[in-house]
């Protein structure tokens, strides 16, 4: 019986998994369009970083502050693709008019929102990584100090708090089928904003640091450099690591708490009909 | 017999909001309209169970509502003996539903669709694959169009996936909301004929709304005729039509029906058209009249209309459709749009 009731669970998140690979392969043109994007905005934020020495005429080490900032695109790629992932799926579903399909199964809300995730993070990992691998060929990126175990420790942990943050935001799409993918970008953009994705947090105005502490992307960002750059220990990262611990904690439930509080919204006003 | 489905003292309204402005932008006041008003009604285990009403008189609210899709602002509604507010999960285990939207992922092909919607209930490819094959073949569904994308079909190869998709689960209790709407005669035909043959097979519960009368009449069981909200009368077709049935209504056909009516004189009886507008006048449709004495009526009809040379063609008694059922409960016809 419970075999069966395991089994049943794997096929309905792999149902996710799998619709989201049907829908990048149906959609190839566009993934390879986002890849171009994602490449040729980690190589500008690259070039800028070689630039800076001739535009404000400052010697610094350059390289330095390429891997810096190039750190900053990489692992932008890696959780905006985590988190538009999870909260477009959502979206695509109010665009097509299947969320009525889909919210009718019987499949609990944690496995559906598990299901995109592990997809998420299978999807933004590789494009982080082709991203990556051509960058390294341009700008010959120093890793040599870099501890890979603890880079990974911060990036699986981040990706439990931006999932988390996903789910909120698919919130959005679920409530108003207008606003809610506009209103998703918007809180991605806060989000890299606040998070010191190519400066430190510290160079915020001071209110603006006081959100930063509650983004999980500041720990994140900040803990993998010194990870790639520093090669900083698990146990160096310990402030950069609790955090994200805490806030995915709080945020993966949260976040299925949100979007269950969305879907009864909805059911209570009848916003799940395709036209709204 | 056992209740499938109990609706007691339903109510559900929606506020009437401007699209593409945030709410407090809107200028223009928030108005409520109730789609289904303290509606009650059951559906028995095993009943082909149809609602009937025109466009916006709240079937698919109420379907919504059966499907856990919707939840109503007041009453309670019980399906397999299952709260809808309380046991949404035990329902869905049990339902499915066919919208007359047929709302797919369009890139994807129709077995990516299918799967996908297969996996939902967690039912293996291998086994989803053998039975979705057999009812798109039996839908007269193209084989090989399988793996092309859905939005290269027409609606009604659009609508029979749909069909696949809401048997591939083997339901207990299936929702049908307007199922063959804008599907060709054959297809319709092909539709109709497959939820006859799985409802003889498996005997399952199945809730049709339509506007499409002569559809309801073939096959359900029992129907609820639906005018703004409310369940106006429910019963078998038969019952339904005893309801407006008249035991001295007669059509009368001449070879000149304007002409005919103009010389008759059927006793003081009431002439009119088939539209029933009480017009004197006939177009190619029959004469309406109504007499308590068929037998002196006839012969003195033929006599008339022989004197004018005008041939008598029939005269048979009127058996009403659900049309005029509708049309007499509602003083409207079913093709009428309701603006809600």
């Amino acid at each position: 019986m419970k075999n069966k009731k395991m089994k049943k669970t794997k096929i309905q998140a792999m149902a996710f998994f799998l619709r989201e690979l049907d829908m990048r392969r149906r959609n190839i043109g566009w993934q390879a369009v986002w890849l171009v994007y994602d490449l040729m905005w980690a190589m500008s934020v690259g070039f800028l970083g070689l630039g800076v020495a001739a535009i404000t005429g400052i010697k610094l080490d350059v390289n330095q502050y390429v891997l810096y900032l190039m750190i900053g695109s990489f692992m932008w790629t890696y959780l905006s693709s985590v988190f538009i992932t999870v909260s477009w799926a959502i979206t695509w579903e109010r665009w097509e008019g299947t969320i009525e399909y889909t919210f009718m199964a019987p499949v609990k809300r944690t496995i559906h929102l598990f299901g995109n995730s592990i997809f998420a993070i299978i999807y933004g990992l590789i494009r982080m990584f082709v991203v990556l691998g051509l960058s390294e060929l341009i700008f010959d990126l120093n890793l040599s100090k870099a501890n890979f175990v603890a880079a990974g420790l911060i990036l699986a942990l981040a990706s439990v708090s931006f999932i988390g943050l996903g789910m909120m935001a698919a919130v959005l799409p679920l409530i108003s089928p207008e606003m809610g993918d506009k209103m998703t970008m918007i809180t991605e953009a806060i989000i890299m904003m606040i998070s010191g994705i190519f400066y430190p947090v510290s160079t915020l105005p001071v209110w603006m640091q006081h959100v930063a502490s509650i983004s999980p992307g500041t720990y994140a960002l900040e803990g993998m450099r010194q990870a790639l750059i520093s090669g900083a220990s698990i146990s160096e990262l310990s402030s950069f690591i609790w955090p994200l611990i805490v806030i995915g904690i709080v945020l993966i439930p949260l976040g299925n708490y949100v979007f269950s509080l969305g879907e009864n919204y909805c059911k209570r006003t009848g916003k799940l009909k395709r036209d709204g | 017999m056992t209740k499938e489905i109990i609706v007691h003292n339903v109510t559900k309204g929606f506020v009437d909001r401007q699209a593409g402005l945030p709410n407090w932008l809107k200028l223009k006041k928030r108005t409520k309209f109730y789609a289904v008003k303290n509606t009650s009604f059951s559906i028995d285990k095993g009943e082909i169970f149809g609602i009937l009403g025109p466009n916006g008189c709240g079937k698919s609210t109420l379907i919504r509502m059966m499907s856990t899709l919707l939840l109503p602002d007041k009453g309670t509604i019980k399906v397999a003996g299952f709260n809808m507010i309380k046991e949404p999960e035990k329902i869905k285990e049990l339902i499915n539903r066919v919208s007359v939207e047929a709302s797919f992922f369009k890139r994807l092909s129709a077995k990516e669709n299918l799967l996908y919607a297969s996996r939902l209930y967690g039912i293996e490819d291998k086994n989803a694959i053998a039975k979705f094959t057999s009812i798109l073949s039996e839908l007269g569904f193209e084989k090989k169009k399988i793996n092309d994308p859905m939005e290269k079909f027409s609606r009604g190869m659009q609508q029979k996936v749909a069909i696949a998709r809401g048997f591939i689960t083997d339901p207990k209790i299936i929702m049908l909301d307007e199922p063959t709407t804008g599907l060709d005669p054959k297809s319709k035909l092909e539709v109709q004929r497959f939820i006859r043959r799985v409802y003889q097979e498996t005997k399952i519960t199945i809730v049709i709304s339509s506007h499409d009368m002569s559809e309801v009449e073939k096959l359900c069981d029992r129907i609820a005729i639906m005018d703004k909200g409310n369940i106006i009368a429910i019963g078998t077709a038969q019952e339904l039509k005893d309801l407006v049935a008249s035991e001295n209504t007669f059509e009368l056909e001449t070879s000149n029906n304007s002409k005919a009516i103009k010389i008759l004189d059927l006793n003081n009886s009431r002439i009119e058209t088939k539209d029933g507008n009480n017009k004197l006048e006939s177009k190619s449709s029959g004469i309406i009249f109504q007499t308590n004495d068929v037998d002196n009526e006839i012969v003195k009809i033929t006599t008339k209309l022989k004197e004018n040379n005008i041939k008598f063609r029939h005269l048979k008694k009127v058996v009403p459709t659900l049309e005029d059922v509708f049309l007499k409960l509602t003083g409207k016809s079913l093709e009428d749009e309701d603006e809600e």
